[in-house]
């Protein structure tokens, strides 16, 4: 992905995004005919009287040769699943070591992940969460209404702590019907109301896929000389000499990824790194690509 | 502990360089936006402490690794309790004293020769007495004082009071083993030698020696203490020759001095001053210039008025080290030099050439010059050096001989044998092969002469270019004073040089083949060239 096309005033308005995400999106599925994901048939729905008109073709004729009588079958034609798109939008995904921060990222996978959906007719409810959900829009299995989910997303400010368990549980509640819920953050939160939310999830049948979004820096921690960190979720401030730290912490984070990995199989939700520094469209293509050998 | 050069102690100001770093890398601070804060949070609540035990250490490292250093730099000494001795606790010890003539420089009451002994009496104060110590003078030869390791300081202190000056130069290096050996069979204690000399010594520059004496000996410390500053200014008269082979009266002798300049300060002006048997000023030169370590020359005539010896003294302004501002030399001086050119009759008549040579003046002031060649016939050679040895000629020339009968032969190994000067000159007419057969003039000859050579003109032969070792020709070596190579040869004797016989080679020919060949014979000297200087055998 050129990350050109991630411009922070490009994402800022829907039309670009809509456009950014068909681009990834068309550009990954040339050649594509089947579905990456495994969703239902169409369902019967009901019989009706036959009148002069009617297609012959949906004649119940088992129910003719029982009662003598015309019926017509009807089916009410459902998506095949939902999905439900979870963006963080708490202070910490505004970091970004580059161009592009955590949060513009997520928005662009969001909105590709929104496309693929709706291009395959499938549903789509996105819930953009912070301490709370600040903006949910209920599922929506038309395309045309990928317009207005763009919008959405770009006008979406991330600011504040995050209360990922909270939001999730919400959205849970939001979600009625069993489907796929997409996690998009870097999930700087409190562990255990992250866990009790996928716990939620998974004991209610739904399918989790968790994309942790994390800046390069925050991977490799590459500082040198003396700095001074301001958080992002609060006042406080550090100073130190990172390369000083830089063992100490890479172990630390190592652990954290580790522990959310183990979180993720637990609750048998599937886990992928969303590296900022990596394209977008290599993230995307890893993970549908999964989905095609988890179908299999 | 002392150092040895103090004043690089003032580098100890770069110990703030470290400091400055730290201190810039903690204010040089940049400032970034963080999602991760809990994380770092973490970590430095865990490694705070650490972290800043770390860089102090780190800051102290850095520190010690500059004082280090600089105090490498300004050569340490260590010192015992006494202030003046190595170590504690018994040792083996053998103290080189330099007593060469340098030492006797003098800056104000004490020249370093004594201040060096005070320094060995401090150092027998302080040392352990339990130790053992050897006590050896130094020149530019060991002489034991106490030649074993003794713990009798009183013999010591004894044979210190009793060490001289001398006048030798340094070269300690001898020494130096010796002390090390009188060291091997001490086992059980720290071994040292304490080496005290002013640093003129040639020794210190011996760096390849003393590495080798390390490496012999690795349990024995050389510990080189020098005596007096190096700033004093000295300078010295280190050459002192002349530089015209025979001084006669009426020719003036070029004498050539040399002064070398040990102090840290450039000398200017320097006079020096030439004094005729300590009464008569014979001449002066200046030397403009004479940096610090470099050594400068000039040249003064001096012409002697009567003949005998004369003694010639070089002198330049007195300075702390009077020992070598004043240079002396014995000169002989002669009114008169007889030589004798031996030629046949019906010869090449190369003794002309030979003649011109000797006397390069016009004829008529020729009988002014101190030497007067005379020529005569081989056949008269038997009565020309019969005659009292002080009457006798003092080189006798044999151009193109022809044939030599015994009893001139004979004549001739009898004045040689009894001090004379014999140059030969094969030629055309000299029948060499018979001169083998004659053992009084075989005797003579330092190298054996085969059949004569005719040169080709695509194979010109030459004598050598370059490269003289001998002091007769090494002034050729200079080519401002021309080129031997000039000449060029149309016949020659192959020399060989006999087997065993103690002849140089003055010259060689182009091609590596001796063309002059000297040789002592008794008491006298045999100087044998490869062709006559006629025309029929060279050419310029």
């Amino acid at each position: 992905m050129n990350t050109d096309l991630l411009d922070p005033d490009a994402v800022s308005k829907g039309d670009a995004l809509g456009l950014l995400a068909r681009k990834i999106v068309e550009g990954y599925r040339v050649g594509e005919h089947r579905s990456p994901f495994h969703g239902f048939a169409i369902e019967f729905a009901q019989h009706r009287e036959y009148t002069p008109g009617d297609d012959t073709r949906h004649l119940d004729w088992k129910v003719f040769g029982r009662s003598e009588r015309y019926y017509i079958r009807q089916y009410e034609q459902d998506t095949n699943f939902v999905a439900h798109l979870v963006v963080d939008g708490s202070a910490s995904m505004n970091y970004g070591s580059g161009k592009i921060t955590k949060l513009h990222y997520a928005k662009v996978l969001a909105a590709c992940l929104a496309h693929v959906i709706l291009t395959q007719r499938d549903a789509v409810a996105l819930a953009l969460v912070g301490e709370q959900i600040l903006d949910y829009l209920p599922r929506t299995d038309n395309l045309q209404r990928i317009q207005h989910i763009m919008e959405r997303l770009a006008a979406f400010r991330g600011n504040g702590a995050t209360h990922l368990g909270n939001s999730l549980q919400q959205v849970a509640r939001e979600a009625r019907r069993r489907g796929i819920v997409m996690i998009i953050s870097d999930l700087f939160d409190d562990e255990n109301g992250l866990a009790s939310g996928l716990e939620h999830f998974a004991y209610s049948g739904n399918e989790v896929i968790v994309f942790q979004t994390l800046d390069p820096y925050e991977l490799t921690f590459p500082f040198d000389g003396t700095w001074e960190f301001h958080n992002l979720e609060g006042a406080d401030r550090l100073r130190l000499a990172p390369d000083d730290y830089r063992k100490a912490y890479l172990k630390n984070f190592g652990d954290f990824q580790l522990r959310i990995r183990r979180m993720c199989k637990k609750f048998q939700a599937h886990y992928v790194l969303a590296d900022t520094s990596k394209s977008l469209a290599e993230t995307l293509s890893a993970y549908l690509a999964f989905r095609h050998r988890a179908r299999k | 502990m002392s150092f040895l050069s103090p004043m690089v102690l003032a580098g100890l100001a770069a110990l703030g360089i470290p400091v400055a770093i730290h201190l810039l890398n903690k204010f040089r601070v940049r400032k970034t936006d963080w999602g991760a804060m809990r994380f770092l949070h973490e970590v430095v609540q865990t490694n705070q402490r650490r972290v800043q035990l770390d860089d102090l250490l780190l800051l102290i490292l850095r520190c010690l690794l500059v004082a280090v250093a600089v105090c490498a730099f300004a050569r340490p000494v260590l010192k015992g309790p006494g202030g003046s001795g190595s170590t504690s606790g018994p040792i083996a010890a053998a103290i080189l004293l330099d007593n060469s003539a340098s030492m006797g420089q003098t800056g104000g009451a004490l020249n370093r020769f004594e201040m060096a002994k005070a320094a060995i009496r401090d150092w027998l104060a302080g040392v352990d007495a339990q130790s053992q110590v050897a006590l050896y003078l130094v020149s530019n030869r060991p002489t034991p004082l106490v030649g074993k390791p003794s713990g009798d300081f009183g013999l010591l202190r004894k044979a210190l009071d009793d060490a001289a000056l001398s006048d030798d130069g340094s070269d300690l290096i001898q020494g130096v083993q010796l002390a090390a050996q009188s060291l091997k069979s001490i086992t059980g204690r720290p071994k040292e030698i304490r080496i005290y000399t002013d640093g003129q010594a040639a020794t210190l520059l011996h760096h390849d020696a003393l590495k080798k004496l390390a490496l012999d000996y690795p349990d024995v410390v050389i510990r080189p203490i020098l005596i007096g500053g190096k700033g004093e200014d000295n300078l010295g008269i280190v050459t002192f020759r002349a530089e015209d082979g025979i001084a006669s009266v009426g020719q003036p002798c070029r004498f050539r001095i040399e002064v070398i300049n040990s102090g840290a300060s450039t000398a200017t002006e320097l006079k020096i001053n030439l004094m005729l048997d300590g009464t008569t000023p014979a001449g002066t030169a200046t030397i403009p210039l004479i940096g610090s370590g470099e050594t400068q020359g000039v040249t003064i005539p001096v012409s002697f008025t009567t003949p005998g010896p004369h003694c010639i003294t070089a002198s330049i302004p007195l300075d702390g080290f009077a020992a070598d501002n004043q240079r002396t030399a014995a000169v002989e001086v002669i009114r008169r030099m007889d030589v004798v050119i031996a030629q046949n009759e019906t010869g090449e008549q190369s003794g002309f050439f030979i003649s011109r040579a000797l006397v390069p003046l016009a004829p008529e002031q020729a009988s002014r010059y101190y030497l007067a060649p005379q020529f005569m016939l081989p056949a008269e050679l038997p009565a020309a050096l019969s005659i009292p040895p002080e009457n006798r000629p003092a080189v006798v020339f044999l151009c193109d001989p022809g044939p030599l009968l015994p009893n001139v032969t004979s004549a001739l190994n009898a004045y040689v044998n009894d001090g004379g000067n014999l140059v030969i000159f094969p030629g055309s007419h000299s029948d060499v092969s018979t001169w083998s057969d004659d053992p009084a003039f075989t005797q003579l000859l330092p190298a054996t002469l085969g059949p004569i050579i005719e040169t080709t003109a695509n194979q010109p032969l030459t004598w050598q270019s370059r490269g003289f070792s001998h002091p007769i020709t090494a002034f050729w070596n200079d080519a401002a004073n021309g080129n031997l190579a000039t000449v060029t040869f149309n016949r020659y004797f192959p020399l060989t040089l006999k087997p065993g016989a103690s002849a140089n080679v003055i010259a060689a020919l182009s091609g590596g083949q001796p063309a002059v060949v000297a040789s002592s014979y008794s008491k006298g000297t045999v100087l044998l060239f490869n062709a006559s200087c006629s025309a029929v055998h060279i050419s310029f």
